[in-house]
């Protein structure tokens, strides 16, 4: 397909979901709520923590709670594209549209896209507008400042360019495992629980519930570094905690390249590969086994 | 010109673990020029839709070659081109409910590369355009048969695959559909190969049939009059009853016999046998039968014969 002709029917898809979307007003005010309660309830659970216990026993250089919050803040950019992404094919079987899009060149890999483009647009909204304030609002109300103590202790305005680029790697890779797991749904039913267990996987390892750097005594010396070095998710969590939570100066930029982005481009393409070859695969037998449309 | 050609296309899909793969579509050939309106027809399950559904890349052929006015549907070269000339268009064809009709409409134009407006003359003409700004979850099964059409339309192809278009719409909106069809222009000059169930439709739309038979072989390829020049029978004589009879009274009559519940069939080859099977009627069934209606053997009766008398 012509690239002029891809982007109109890419911008035309992802329109068309931000336009269903926008018609389940009941999903979207739910969705805010479930974030606001998380905030709520790891700021309870991480001050509590904190109150008792001294970060260094849990292996990281920052109170829980921010730990936890930055977590939140990170997850919640990602995770609903993820389950949107995963789910889309379903849908639109369940619409009937595969067999007419796919006979009319749009593959399915472009609705995929589609569908994660429009929920990433819906849930930066939702951050940026909801979820960032009221974390702001939640740091000022503990005595925070940011730029100087609290959740955004280390966070200027010179490091958001570099935040942004991680942030949008981050969505590269969330891509790609999207792309990945939702692949299985071309030859398989009801891939749900298996999409959920990538994620809760992604999430625990992440340090969405508890950072893993205390579990070296479980997990083998040396795991937690190596999870944090390889799995790009991670490694770009753990950037954003290192930039926002720790107030003073940054490394230099060959120190962030080597320590974070580096891994995270070896990671993203590796998974990129992956992902891709497994598509392009599925997709093939798809149309062989008949399963194109029937989920 | 040949507009569809398929060869020697065989399609089969997974049996299940351990278990062999199961042959829908063994060996079909055929072509369809120019222009021409033709019908897949055969009984249940001898894999109408999925030929229907290979020929428009849905499925992969397991053999064989399927070309849209001389390109290659599987080659990826002539993939895409290929695909341009064609729409395809079933009933599993849905819509997202919350969506307007112009939305609806603005979306498959950017997927199709057409300005939506090309389809207006004709949402104009089935009376869809009046509700341009309506949500679709408000939409009939009719409007929705129509909707499909539109869309088909505004890609402006140059052959249509139709998947029983007008499955599970009453008489009056099929006919509506139906006539809408036959008064289009565009549809005249359109190369048509369709799957269809009801010989009604068929008999409306098309010139050519494509028989399917059991094993997903094709039984013969002919025109719609040779198709009936075939059935040795001319007309019908349909009984209605006012109560119940045996079967084999009934068969006592003459043979062939098609029955449903108080409704008898009876096959005549030329005008003696109607007044024969009149006077038997008469005779052995006398003051059961309510009324009876003599008429000429129509595509649903040949579909009837083909599939239950051969």
């Amino acid at each position: 397909m012509h690239p002029v002709h891809y982007a109109k029917v890419l911008k035309g898809a992802v329109k068309r979901n931000l336009q269903v979307d926008l018609n389940y007003k009941f999903q979207l005010v739910t969705d805010v709520i479930d974030m606001l309660l998380i905030i709520v309830a790891f700021t309870v659970l991480g001050a509590f923590v904190d109150d008792a216990a001294d970060p260094g026993e849990l292996g990281i250089d920052y109170g829980l709670q921010g730990f936890l919050l930055m977590g939140v803040l990170f997850w919640a950019l990602y995770q609903r594209a993820y389950e949107d992404t995963v789910a889309a094919l379903p849908e639109e079987a369940s619409r009937g549209t595969i067999g007419f899009l796919v006979t009319n060149n749009v593959s399915l890999s472009t609705l995929l896209l589609a569908r994660n483009i429009a929920s990433m647009v819906k849930t930066l909204l939702t951050t940026l507008f909801i979820v960032l304030p009221v974390l702001l609002v939640v740091d000022l109300a503990q005595g925070g400042m940011p730029g100087q103590r609290g959740l955004f202790a280390g966070f200027g305005l010179g490091d958001l360019p570099l935040i942004v680029g991680v942030f949008l790697l981050i969505w590269v890779f969330m891509l790609m495992v999207s792309l990945l797991v939702a692949s299985l749904n071309i030859v398989s039913k009801r891939i749900t629980p298996f999409a959920n267990m990538v994620v809760t996987a992604l999430k625990v390892l992440s340090g969405y519930y508890f950072p893993i750097e205390a579990m070296d005594g479980y997990l083998g010396t040396g795991v937690a570094l190596w999870l944090k070095t390889h799995i790009p998710i991670i490694t770009g969590l753990v950037f954003l905690r290192d930039m926002v939570l720790i107030p003073g100066p940054k490394p230099g930029f060959g120190v962030l390249w080597n320590t974070y982005l580096e891994p995270m481009l070896v990671g993203i393409l590796v998974t990129g590969v992956v992902a891709g070859l497994l598509y392009k695969y599925l997709e093939r037998k798809a149309q062989s086994w008949g399963t194109l449309e029937f989920y | 010109m040949q507009a569809v050609e398929v060869e020697n296309v065989v399609k089969q899909f997974p049996g299940g673990w351990r278990r062999p793969p199961v042959r829908i579509i063994d060996d079909v050939s055929f072509t369809v020029e120019k222009g021409q309106h033709v019908a897949i027809i055969g009984p249940n399950g001898c894999g109408k839709t999925t030929l229907l559904r290979t020929i428009a890349t849905i499925y992969r052929p397991d053999a064989g070659k399927v070309r849209i006015f001389g390109q290659d549907v599987f080659n990826w070269r002539q993939s895409e081109r290929s695909r341009r000339a064609f729409a395809f268009i079933s009933p599993a064809l849905n819509f997202q409910a919350k969506l307007t009709l112009r939305q609806t409409i603005e979306f498959f134009a950017t997927v199709l590369q057409k300005p939506p407006e090309t389809v207006v003359p004709f949402l104009k003409r089935t009376g869809l355009y009046a509700m341009w700004d309506r949500r679709l979850e408000g939409f009939s099964e009719g409007q929705k048969a129509m909707l499909r059409l539109a869309i088909a339309f505004l890609k402006q192809p140059r052959v249509l695959f139709l998947d029983e278009v007008v499955a599970n719409l009453d008489l009056a909106r099929r006919e509506k559909v139906i006539g809408m069809l036959e008064e289009m222009e565009a549809f005249q000059d359109l190369t048509l190969l369709m799957v269809d169930h009801d010989p009604f439709v068929v008999d409306r739309l098309c010139e050519r049939i494509l028989v399917l038979k059991e094993g997903g072989r094709v039984h013969k390829f002919t025109s719609l009059h040779e198709l009936m020049d075939e059935v040795p029978y001319r007309f019908t004589v349909e009984v209605n009853l006012k109560r119940d009879i045996d079967d084999k009274l009934a068969e006592k009559v003459a043979q062939p016999l098609q029955r449903y519940e108080m409704t008898l069939r009876y096959f005549a080859a030329d005008e003696q046998a109607v007044h024969k099977i009149s006077r038997r009627v008469l005779k052995l069934l006398g003051e059961r039968v309510q009324d009876y209606v003599t008429a000429p053997v129509s595509l649903k009766d040949v579909y009837y014969l083909m599939r239950e008398v051969n």
